[in-house]
C-alpha cells in the first residue's frame, strides 16, 4: 500500500502545476482532511477534554455549584465498592460473555453462509437482519417475546416440553443472561459481516490440499480457516468488546437504573445514574474518563499480547 | 458408497443449520408482523396463536391517522439521508487526502481513527450537548446530522482509506494524461472502483443515524422534529400501550431498511470485509 | 474551471444544503412550553388551545413540546445546566421549591388569582404555595391520586367482600394470599394477588407511600435521612412478605403498564394505579369493563405503626422561568389555559386521570357529561374522596415540610432507596442492614451536595 502512496507522490511532483492552482500540492492533504478533522475535534475530542475538566470538580448538574477538588472524584471511586467495583465486574461479565457468544455464533454462521446452498442469498439477508433493527424496537420486541405471561418464547418452550416451569427471564437471577442473549442476537451479524467477507477470499486450494492430507472438518477449521480469519477476528473482537463494555441503550431501555437494573448496573449505567439521577456531573465525568482510560489500557494490552503473536 | 452417504448427511446438516439460523434471526420479525395484524384481544392471550384468522390493518391505520408517525418517519429519512450523504462526501475527501498526498500529521490522523471508538456516546453526551447549545444547534435536524456524521466519520475514513489505497494510482494518472482534471479523474476512475466501500459507508452511517436513540433524545424536544426511535418510545410510553400499533410502528421502521439492506448486502459484505482485513 | 474552483464549488454547494436544512426563522415572540403529555389527544387539545390563544394575541406564538414523562428530568437538567430555558414547563413537585429557592422562577400569584384562589383544592394550595415568602411559584396542571384497582370477579371467587377495602396491612396480606391462586389446577400459580411496577421510580413511590401509611417519614426535621427508623424497617419487612406470597417472581421487570395488562388479563387481582389506565381495560378487557368487574377502593390500608394512609398526589405544576425568553407572555398563556372552557377541553383528554384543580369545574355540567364517566365515574369519585379527605402528597413527600428539602430530586434520582428495597425483597438481606447501608449512602450524597445541616 505504501508503494501506491509513494508513487502518487512521485507523479504529482513530476507533473507541471496547472495554471490557476495557487495552493501548494501538499496543502491539499490538509484541505481535504479539514472538514473531517474539524468535526471530530469539535464534537468528539473537545467534549472529551471538557469531560476531563469537569471531572476535577464537584459540580452539580444545574445548580451553580462548582468547586475544584482535584482528583477527589477519582479517589472516591476506589472506595466505591457497590457502584464502581461491582459495576466493573458486571460490565466485564456482560461484555466478555456477550462478545464470546457473538464470536461463536457469528463465525459459525459466517462459515455456514459461505457454503453454497439453495436460498443462500435469502439466508444471508435474514441473518444480517437483527443488526438493522433499531435498539428501541429490539427492546420493545424482546420484552414482548420474553414476557413471562404472554411471551411466545415461554409458550414455545413449554409446549415443546423443553422446560416444565416457565423460565422467568427478567428475574434478578436471569436478567443478565437474558441481556447477554438479546445482545448476542442483535450484534452477532457484525461478526458475520466481517468474517464472511474474509472467508470468501480464502483460496479453495487450501481446503483441497488439507483434504488430500486427510484432515477432518475440525482440523481443517483449525489449520486452514482460523489462521486466515485471525486478522479479521483480531479487529472484530477489539471493536465488539469496546462496544459492549460501553453499551448503554440496550441495558438502560431494558432494565433501567433501579429494581431489575440493580442486577445489571454496569459502569455506563452507573455513570448515567450519577450524572442524571444524582445530578453529580463531576463524579459522573470522572467515571466517564475512567471508563475511557480502562479501554485505552485494555487496548494496549490487547495489542501487545495478540498483535505480536499475529505477525508470525 | 459411504462417501455419497456422508455427502448427503453433510448437505442435510447445512440445510438444517441454515433453517435454524434463518428461524432464529427471522422469527422475531415474523412475530412482530403477526402481532401488528392480530385483533387486539388475540394479542394478549396466554396461548399465542401463530396465525390469525382475522388479520386486519387497524393498527397501521391508527398509526398513520392518530399519531405523528408520518412526521417522525420523514424526519428520520431527512436526518439519516443527509448524514449519509455528508459522511460519504467528507469521508471520501479525507480518505483521498490521506492516501494521495503526503503531509505532516497524516499518519497521526490515520492512527487515531480507531482511538475515537473508546469514547462511547454515553461518556460525552453532557459536554456534547453543551457544545451543540453553544453552536445553536439544539433542537434542530442539523445538530443531529452533524452528530451522526461525526460519529460515523472515523470508521468511514478508516474503511475508505483502505479502498483508496488498493486502487492503483496508474489508473488515475492515465485518466489525467488523457486530459482529465484531478476531480474528473476521481469521479470517473476512483469513485466507481471504490463503490463497494462507498456503499458500505453509506449503510453503516445510515444504520447509526436511523437507529440512534440517545442523541435524538437529548438534542430534540419538538414533536415535529423527532426521529423514529424517540417517537416510538413516546408512543410506547403514552396513555395506553397499544401493542398492535407499537408493533406496526416497529414493522414500518424495520421493513424499508431491511429491503434496502438486502438489495445492497453483497456490496456491504465485500466492502466491510476489505476494511476489516486491511485494518 | 480549475480544479481548485471545482472543489470549492462542491464545498459551497454542500454548505448551502446544510444551511438550508438548519435554518429556522423567528419573527414573532415564541413562547416555548414543555409538558409531559405526549398522548395524541392531549397534544391535540393543547394545539387547539394554543391556536385560540394565538388568534387572541397576535404577535405571540406558542410552541408546545410534549416530553415523555421519563425524560422530563433529564431535559430539565440539560436546559438548566446550559441556560437554554423554555418559558413554561411541567415539573416534579419537589423541584418547584428548590428552583424557587434559587430565584429561578417567576411567581404565579397572578395566574392563581385569575383562576380564583378559593376555587382551588387545598392540597394544590399546600403544594404550590410557599409559606416562607407568601408566593405561589407553580400551579398543578391537573391532579390525580394513586388508588388500589381490583377485580371484583376475583374478589367474589375468593369469597371476599367487594365493598370492604382492607384497613390494615395484615388484612390486606390476608386478602392477597386468598387472591393468589392456581386457576387451571396444574399446580402452578397463574394469578397473583398484586402486580407492582418494578422500575426504580415506582419503588420510590411505593416506599414513601407505605412509610407514610405506617406513621413514618423519610427525613427528620433537620433533613437527615431516617431510613433505619422503625416505620421504614416495618415497610421492608412487609414488602418482603408481600413479595414472597403475592407478587409474581418477575415483578421487578414489570413496567407500569404491564401491571395494567396483568389486571386486564387476569394475571393479577389488584394493582396500584392511576386513572389514565382505564383505556387499557377498555381495550384489553372489554368484557370485564362491561360486567362492572373493575373496581377502585376509596381508601388504602395502614401499617402496624400508622394511623392514616398516605397515597400519592399526582400534581406536576406549571412553572415559569424568570429568565426564559418571554415569561410574561407565558403567564398570559397559562391564564388562558385555565379559563374554564379551555381547561375543560384539556382535562377531558384524559378524563379519569386528570382531576381538575378547581372545585367549580367539578360541578360543571359539561364536565360531568364527559362520555368516559358513564363507565368510570366510580374512579373519579374515589379520587375525590381521597383528595378532599385524606391529604395525598406528592412523590417522596411524607410531610409537607419535606418540600423544602433541597436534595429530594437527587435522592429520588439516585438508586439508594430502590437498592435498599431490592436487597431486602430479592436479595434476602436483613432489613436493618440494608437500611443502614442506604442511610450511609444517602448521608454521603447529601453531604457531597453540601446540604448537610444536622
Amino acid at each position: 500500500m505504501h508503494d501506491a502512496v509513494t508513487q502518487a507522490q512521485t507523479i504529482d511532483h513530476s507533473e507541471p502545476l496547472p495554471r490557476g492552482r495557487r495552493i501548494p500540492e501538499h496543502w491539499w492533504g490538509y484541505v481535504l482532511l479539514a472538514p473531517a478533522v474539524i468535526l471530530v475535534l469539535g464534537l468528539i475530542l473537545y467534549p472529551v477534554i471538557y469531560s476531563f475538566w469537569i471531572s476535577l470538580h464537584a459540580k452539580h448538574a444545574y445548580l451553580p455549584i462548582e468547586n475544584f477538588i482535584g482528583l477527589d472524584n477519582y479517589a472516591a471511586l476506589l472506595d466505591d465498592q457497590e457502584g464502581f467495583w461491582r459495576g466493573l465486574k458486571l460490565g466485564a461479565i456482560f461484555a466478555v460473555s456477550s462478545v464470546g457468544l457473538q464470536l461463536v455464533v457469528g463465525v459459525s454462521a459466517a462459515m455456514l453462509l459461505n457454503e453454497s446452498f439453495i436460498g443462500r442469498t435469502f439466508a444471508r439477508g435474514v441473518a444480517l437482519f437483527p443488526y438493522m433493527v433499531p435498539m428501541i424496537v429490539v427492546v420493545i420486541l424482546m420484552r414482548w417475546i420474553f414476557n413471562d405471561s404472554y411471551g411466545v418464547l415461554k409458550y414455545l418452550l413449554q409446549a415443546s416440553g423443553i422446560v416444565d416451569d416457565p423460565i422467568v427471564w427478567f428475574s434478578p437471577d436471569n436478567v443478565m443472561l437474558t441481556l447477554i442473549l438479546v445482545s448476542t442476537w442483535t450484534f452477532f451479524p457484525f461478526v458475520v459481516i466481517g468474517t464472511l467477507a474474509r472467508l470468501q477470499t480464502i483460496d479453495p486450494e487450501l481446503y483441497a490440499a488439507a483434504k488430500v492430507d486427510g484432515a477432518g472438518p475440525l482440523r481443517r477449521f483449525y489449520h486452514v480457516t482460523l489462521p486466515q480469519i485471525r486478522n479479521v477476528l483480531f479487529v472484530i473482537v477489539l471493536l465488539r468488546f469496546m462496544f459492549m463494555f460501553t453499551k448503554f441503550d440496550l441495558i438502560w431501555l431494558f432494565a433501567g437504573a433501579g429494581g431489575l437494573g440493580y442486577y445489571v448496573r454496569t459502569l455506563p449505567i452507573y455513570t448515567y445514574v450519577r450524572t442524571f439521577g444524582e445530578l453529580q456531573v463531576g463524579a459522573g465525568a470522572a467515571l466517564s474518563v475512567t471508563l475511557f482510560l480502562m479501554l485505552v489500557v485494555f487496548s494496549i494490552f490487547y495489542f501487545t499480547i495478540f498483535r505480536r503473536d499475529e505477525q508470525l | 458408497m459411504s462417501l455419497d452417504y456422508r455427502m448427503i448427511l453433510a448437505r442435510l446438516l447445512v440445510y438444517g443449520a441454515a433453517l435454524v439460523l434463518v428461524t432464529l434471526c427471522g422469527f422475531p420479525l415474523v412475530w412482530m408482523v403477526l402481532t401488528s395484524i392480530k385483533p387486539d384481544q388475540e394479542i394478549l392471550s396466554a396461548a399465542p396463536t401463530f396465525w390469525t384468522a382475522n388479520p386486519h390493518l387497524g393498527a397501521f391505520e391508527r398509526l398513520f391517522e392518530t399519531t405523528n408517525f408520518p412526521t417522525y418517519f420523514a424526519n428520520s429519512l431527512i436526518v439519516a439521508g443527509s448524514a449519509t450523504v455528508l459522511t460519504v462526501f467528507i469521508g471520501a475527501l479525507a480518505a483521498y487526502g490521506i492516501t494521495r498526498f503526503r503531509f505532516r500529521g497524516r499518519e497521526l490522523v490515520a492512527g487515531t481513527m480507531l482511538f475515537t471508538y473508546m469514547f462511547a456516546p454515553i461518556m460525552i453526551v453532557v459536554p456534547f450537548y453543551i457544545v451543540m447549545r453553544n453552536l445553536g444547534l439544539v433542537n434542530s435536524h442539523l445538530g443531529l446530522i452533524l452528530s451522526y456524521t461525526t460519529f460515523s466519520l472515523p470508521f468511514s475514513m478508516w474503511l475508505l482509506r483502505s479502498f483508496f489505497q488498493s486502487i492503483p494510482i496508474d489508473l488515475e494518472e492515465a485518466a489525467m494524461v488523457d486530459g482529465a482534471s484531478r476531480p474528473q479523474a476521481v469521479i470517473r476512475v476512483i469513485l466507481p472502483m471504490a463503490f463497494p466501500g462507498l456503499i458500505a459507508v453509506s449503510i453503516f452511517t445510515f444504520i447509526v443515524a436511523w437507529n440512534d436513540y440517545l442523541f435524538a433524545r437529548v438534542l430534540i424536544g419538538s414533536d415535529s422534529l423527532k426521529t423514529l426511535p424517540v417517537g416510538i418510545q413516546d408512543l410506547y410510553e403514552s396513555t395506553v400501550t397499544d401493542w398492535g400499533m407499537v408493533m406496526a410502528a416497529g414493522v414500518m421502521i424495520t421493513l424499508p431498511a431491511l429491503v434496502f439492506f438486502i438489495a445492497v448486502q453483497r456490496y456491504l459484505v465485500a466492502g466491510w470485509g476489505a476494511g476489516a482485513v486491511k485494518g | 474551471m480549475t480544479p481548485t474552483q471545482q472543489w470549492l464549488r462542491a464545498g459551497a454547494a454542500a454548505l448551502t444544503i446544510l444551511a438550508a436544512v438548519g435554518t429556522a426563522q423567528a419573527a414573532d415572540k415564541v413562547v416555548t412550553i414543555w409538558h409531559t403529555e405526549p398522548n395524541e389527544a392531549t397534544k391535540g387539545a393543547m394545539a387547539e388551545i394554543i391556536a385560540d390563544f394565538e388568534k387572541a394575541n397576535p404577535g405571540i406564538k406558542v410552541n408546545q413540546e410534549a416530553i415523555g414523562w421519563g425524560d422530563l428530568d433529564k431535559k430539565m437538567q440539560t436546559a438548566l445546566a446550559t441556560g437554554a430555558l423554555p418559558d413554561a414547563v411541567h415539573g416534579q413537585a419537589y423541584v418547584e421549591r428548590s428552583l424557587s429557592a434559587k430565584g429561578l422562577l417567576r411567581p404565579l400569584d397572578d395566574v392563581v388569582a385569575s383562576v380564583g384562589e378559593d376555587d382551588i383544592y387545598d392540597v394544590v394550595k399546600k403544594l404550590n404555595y410557599n409559606p416562607k415568602d407568601g408566593h405561589y411559584y407553580g400551579l398543578a396542571h391537573a391532579i390525580g391520586t394513586d388508588v388500589t384497582v381490583y377485580r371484583k370477579d376475583f374478589y367474589r371467587e375468593a369469597g371476599l367482600s367487594v365493598d370492604q377495602p382492607p384497613e390494615t396491612w395484615a388484612e390486606w396480606l390476608d386478602q392477597l394470599k386468598k387472591l393468589t391462586v392456581d386457576t387451571d389446577g396444574d399446580g402452578k400459580i397463574d394469578r397473583y394477588g398484586l402486580s407492582l411496577a418494578g422500575p426504580g421510580f415506582f419503588i420510590n413511590e411505593d416506599l414513601y407511600m407505605w412509610t407514610g401509611s405506617n406513621g413514618g417519614r423519610l427525613f427528620d426535621e433537620k433533613g437527615r435521612p431516617t431510613f433505619t427508623e422503625k416505620p421504614v424497617i416495618e415497610v421492608l419487612e412487609f414488602w418482603k412478605e408481600l413479595a414472597d406470597c403475592c407478587l409474581a417472581p418477575d415483578w421487578l421487570s414489570r413496567g407500569y403498564l404491564d401491571t395494567f395488562a396483568d389486571l386486564a388479563t387476569g394475571k393479577a387481582a389488584t394493582i396500584l394505579g392511576w386513572g389514565r389506565g382505564t383505556g387499557y381495560f377498555e381495550k384489553y378487557a372489554p368484557d370485564a369493563v362491561a360486567a362492572g368487574d373493575i373496581g377502585v377502593f376509596p381508601a388504602k390500608p395502614v401499617g402496624p405503626s400508622g394511623q392514616n394512609f398516605l397515597t400519592q398526589l399526582d400534581c406536576e405544576p406549571w412553572m415559569i422561568f424568570k429568565d426564559g425568553q418571554h415569561p410574561e407572555e407565558a403567564a398570559a398563556f397559562l391564564k388562558f389555559f385555565y379559563q374554564k372552557d379551555n381547561y375543560r377541553k384539556y382535562i377531558q383528554t384524559v378524563p379519569v386521570h386528570f382531576f381538575p384543580i378547581t372545585k367549580s369545574l367539578q360541578e360543571d355540567p359539561d364536565y360531568l357529561a364527559t362520555p368516559d364517566f358513564a363507565s368510570w365515574k366510580f374512579w373519579t369519585d374515589a379520587q375525590r374522596n381521597i383528595i378532599a379527605n385524606h391529604e395525598p402528597k406528592p412523590v417522596m413527600v411524607t410531610e409537607w415540610d419535606d418540600l423544602d428539602l433541597p436534595f429530594i430530586a437527587e435522592i429520588a434520582g439516585s438508586t439508594i432507596l430502590v437498592d435498599m428495597v431490592t436487597e431486602v425483597v430479592q436479595g434476602g438481606k436483613a432489613p436493618m442492614d440494608a437500611a443502614q447501608r442506604a442511610q450511609d449512602r444517602a448521608e454521603k450524597l447529601i453531604t457531597d451536595l453540601g446540604y448537610k445541616t444536622w
